[in-house]
């Protein structure tokens, strides 16, 4: 029996990491934004998976909600073993950007709401010395495109903080996984322009899991995203703010 | 709601259309839609359907394949509830564990039972068994004006029947009941006997009526004429003797990229098969051979792609059914392929009987014939003659798989169920809501 707490629990690709992940007996937590459409979640997954499903509702966008729903998971249910966060809203770049009201938005559901909520569960991780979190965060973290900076600031931001986390529950024998997905063929990127090799979420799905079970640091997925990205990283920036990319 | 312009084809790849598509996140997200708007829809599945059945090229298809979760599940009496989109593998592997199965299942296991229930479709248990939709309960149906009702064989009956095998143009099916069967095994016996001629074969079709299973293989492709062709009766019952329980997995799926060999599948290389088959099931005949539940179920399975078999110009699969009691029709039908040398890859029989909605497949004591020919002039010369014949005989073709038929020539099969159907989504006010290239080919 293993205990799961997947945020983001009606994600797609939250959905179908929980179709290869899930063994009978184990215990998930799923949260989400609204009880209305989490709980047909987590009874799908009660039938499919014959484990026991909880969900909870709160807003990622208040700090205190996030502080609250993590001492409180930690306390009435107890330390996550596996811990997936597959939060995170891309919005419209071109609105966005002229909006603070949204681009905080953007900034909480990628990573202030993610590590808001983990932050009361570290320290018992770490004291008890084992457990894995995993983020999946994005190609978009690696450098600041016009076309989407707000989210690839929040997203880099994430990547940041799992790398100092890391490093420090390195010693304790937590793992934590950063995974900077490309494309992939979910509602998120539905009628964008410009997406190409878009993977499907299933396979995306069991890629995860494949890293649930032989933890590694930092993952592109698709593999190939790793090139592209030490390109585009290696731009030189008197170019790369002249790319309309 | 976000629409994308994508290019969508048929299963057996001869119609295709350049459609705009938008996948709702809900029903409720939906029946807004649906609400609010004036233009027509189409809605799809698991777009599986062999012709134009899921898409539009007139207005925007609606995709509700991910609307794809088991709502309820009670162990103990084997009833689901679950949303349109959950697959017939889904099913499987959820009831399977406890006893509980499927009584009507498709030979592929991707099959979503929505569009099951939309097209009524049917196993190999037919005769015995009946439609898809003898399983299900009840199902909730998104009406035009986006309100939901709820349909059974008690409550608004007559959407009931229209929506089992209304092809989608009824309404959007919201969820339905199902009510499983108990297995006690799973393994299933398979016995072979061959036959020489088609009226043999009918016959010893007939004697095995009362088996589980029963389908009959036909070679079109050797033989001079209908009498002298070999025919391989492959009856199956549900074993009593339980093999082993380990659970194959599902990831065995041949991914084999089946379109690659698509020229060399030729009329001479499906002789070459053909001879083999029948030289395996004269081997095999007389023997018991016991068969995993699954593999015998979702025979398509294993060979997922082979609709690709047939190259980018695709191929008919015109099944149709027959009068049992007009074994002379049926004979004469299967002159007619082999007078004119036809491409019939692939021949099949099945016994049918009556299907439970107004234009479900099948007939009272029916014989359901499958072929499976390249799309080509000759072939389509063919159908023409095949279906004259068809409607002499008092036959009907299976819309599930159709890119064949024409208005006029779907009337003159049905026309009295055609009419009355029409009929209906006019008092029901769906005719000008949904509508596929399907409705529009078939004037429905």
């Amino acid at each position: 029996m293993r205990k799961i707490l997947l945020l983001g629990g009606t994600s797609m690709i939250g959905e179908s990491i929980m179709s290869s992940l899930l063994q009978e007996e184990d215990d998930l937590i799923i949260t989400g934004r609204s009880l209305s459409t989490l709980e047909p979640v987590a009874a799908d997954l009660k039938i499919r998976h014959r484990c026991t499903v909880k969900f909870l509702a709160y807003d990622m966008c208040s700090a205190q909600e996030c502080e609250k729903i993590g001492n409180k998971i930690v306390e009435s249910w107890g330390i996550p073993d596996i811990i997936i966060a597959a939060t995170g809203a891309l919005g419209d770049q071109g609105i966005v950007r002229d909006d603070v009201k949204l681009s905080y938005q953007v900034a909480m559901s990628n990573y202030l709401g993610i590590t808001s909520t983990l932050t009361p569960m570290i320290g018992p991780l770490e004291q008890r010395g084992c457990g894995h979190i995993v983020v999946l965060s994005s190609v978009a973290g690696d450098r600041g495109r016009q076309s989407n900076y707000v989210y690839g600031a929040a997203k880099s931001a994430v990547n940041t903080y799992l790398s100092g986390l890391r490093s420090r529950l390195r010693v304790s024998g937590v793992k934590v996984t950063t995974v900077k997905l490309g494309f992939v063929d979910t509602p998120m990127i539905a009628g964008k322009e410009g997406a190409f090799l878009v993977a499907k979420p299933e396979w995306v799905g069991r890629k995860i899991v494949a890293l649930i079970n032989r933890p590694t640091d930092v993952v592109y997925l698709p593999g190939f995203w790793w090139l592209i990205m030490l390109i585009i990283k290696h731009i030189p920036e008197m170019i790369f703010k002249r790319l309309k990319i | 709601m976000i629409f994308n312009r994508k290019k969508y084809f048929g299963f057996s790849n001869i119609k295709s259309a350049e459609v705009l598509v938008a996948a709702p996140s809900s029903f409720q997200q939906l029946g807004s839609l649906l609400a609010e708007s004036q233009q027509p829809f189409a809605i799809r599945g698991g777009g599986l359907s062999y012709g134009d059945a899921s898409f539009s090229s007139n207005g925007p298809t609606l995709d509700v394949s991910l609307q794809n979760r088991f709502i309820a599940y009670d162990r103990d009496v084997g009833q689901i509830v679950a949303q349109p989109g959950v697959k017939f593998r889904e099913i499987f592997q959820v009831s399977s564990g406890d006893g509980w199965m499927m009584p009507v299942t498709p030979g592929y296991s991707e099959v979503s039972i929505g569009g099951a229930l939309a097209m009524d479709i049917h196993g190999k248990n037919h005769r015995n068994s009946g439609g898809f939709s003898r399983c299900v309960e009840e199902f909730g149906l998104m009406l035009a004006d986006g309100t939901e009702v709820v349909c059974s064989r008690s409550k608004n009956t007559e959407l009931f029947y229209m929506t089992v095998g209304g092809l989608g143009l009824t309404g959007v099916i919201t969820w339905l009941r199902l009510q499983l069967e108990k297995i006690y095994t799973n393994t299933i016996e398979t016995q072979v006997s061959v036959v020489k001629g088609v009226s043999k074969a009918l016959t010893a079709l007939e004697t095995h009526q009362d088996s589980q299973y029963v389908i009959c293989w036909l070679d079109m492709l050797n033989p001079r004429n209908a009498e002298s062709a070999t025919a391989a009766v492959v009856t199956s019952s549900r074993s009593d003797v339980s093999g082993s329980s380990r659970e194959e997995s599902w990831k065995l799926r041949s991914t084999l990229p089946l379109g690659l060999i698509s020229p060399f599948y030729q009329r001479t290389s499906n002789k070459v098969f053909n001879l083999a088959y029948k030289a395996n099931t004269l081997y095999q005949q007389d023997k018991t051979i016991l068969v995993p539940i699954r593999k015998h179920l979702f025979t398509w399975d294993y060979m997922s792609s082979w609709n690709k078999l047939y190259g980018n110009k695709g191929f008919y699969e015109y099944q149709f059914v027959m009068p049992a009691d007009k074994p002379d029709a049926i004979v004469l039908m299967f002159d007619t392929i082999l007078h004119y040398r036809a491409d019939v890859y692939l021949a099949a029989m099945k016994l049918m009987t009556k299907g439970e909605g107004l234009l479900s497949y099948g007939l009272e004591r029916g014989i359901s014939i499958l072929l499976d020919l390249p799309f080509t002039d000759k072939s389509t010369m063919l159908l023409n003659v095949l279906h004259k014949q068809l409607i002499e005989a008092g036959g009907h073709v299976h819309l599930a798989k159709d890119s064949f038929l024409t208005a006029d020539k779907f009337l003159a099969t049905r026309a009295q169920d055609v009419e009355r159907f029409k009929q209906l989504r006019k008092d029901y006010k769906l005719d000008a809501t949904f509508k596929t290239d399907f409705s529009e080919r078939l004037g429905l």
